[in-house]
């Protein structure tokens, strides 16, 4: 019982931070460039929170020891999975597409697999390379 | 002070919460059930996501106002934190990782193909109902 209570609350508060630092960059975004570049600051948030997930979920052998459980609740599944949006990204690719933009639809919709696996990938790099 | 400097990023807290603690039970609910072999939870999140978002933003433009606080808490709140895309392209790689070619194209292709439609599907439900 108490394990299901610190697991809820571990997952809550990264989820808080993660879902607010999306809306107030979305939100930074949208003043500074306009409101119709908000699909600007998902593609920067989905992409960074890649890189977050590679490099935390990859333990760098011999130095730093594996996430702890409530620590990957907390970092991972909290504030990785609430800060990146898979909804947001979908309806983006729908809003370019009803405006028949299909180029920039296409490019936003393919560019953000392509460049979230990398993110994956230079985390996991970034991780390593802490390795001694 | 404005108000809304406070209900804002209190509706958005309250979506959050739900949302990822609904990403969670669900995954865990289908590693034990369905085994670990293919990330089934986080494909049935992101498309069950993608089609309410996709019934959500057509059906707050027809019939029902929508006040800005109930748009933050559904939208930017739970939707925003249930669904993830870290999560899927980690498993994406994990999958491509343990030489599953065919997994890894369905999943990563199938996700972000099936993901598109469904907020076409959610919004074409939408409409039957405003209709």
């Amino acid at each position: 019982m108490i394990n299901a209570i610190r697991t809820a609350l571990a997952i809550s508060y990264g989820a808080t931070a993660g879902a607010l630092a999306r809306y107030y960059f979305t939100e930074f975004i949208k003043n500074s460039l306009g409101k119709d570049y908000g699909f600007l600051a998902t593609f920067m948030i989905n992409f960074t929170g890649c890189i977050l997930i590679g490099f935390l979920l990859t333990p760098n052998i011999g130095k730093v020891e594996r996430l702890s459980p409530e620590k990957r609740l907390l970092l991972v599944t909290g504030f990785c999975g609430a800060f990146t949006t898979f909804s947001g990204y979908s309806l983006e690719t729908t809003i370019f597409i009803e405006q028949q933009n299909f180029q920039l639809a296409f490019n936003y919709w393919f560019g953000s697999i392509v460049v979230g696996i990398l993110g994956v990938i230079l985390g996991i790099k970034l991780s390593r390379s802490q390795d001694i | 002070m404005d108000s809304t400097v406070l209900t804002y990023p209190l509706v958005i807290t309250f979506g959050a919460i739900t949302g990822a603690l609904s990403r969670f039970y669900i995954t865990e609910y289908s590693k034990r059930n369905w085994g670990e072999k293919f990330p089934y939870g986080t494909f049935i999140i992101n498309i069950s996501g993608s089609l309410l978002l996709g019934f959500f933003v057509t059906i707050s433009s027809g019939i029902f106002s929508y006040t800005k606080e109930l748009e933050l808490l559904i939208k930017i709140g739970f939707l925003g934190s249930y669904t993830t895309f870290s999560t899927y392209e980690w498993e994406t790689l994990f999958l491509w990782r343990k030489n599953k070619v065919a997994a890894t194209v369905l999943y990563w292709l199938g996700s972000s193909i099936l993901g598109v439609m469904a907020v076409y599907l959610g919004s074409f439900l939408a409409n039957l109902l405003i209709k």
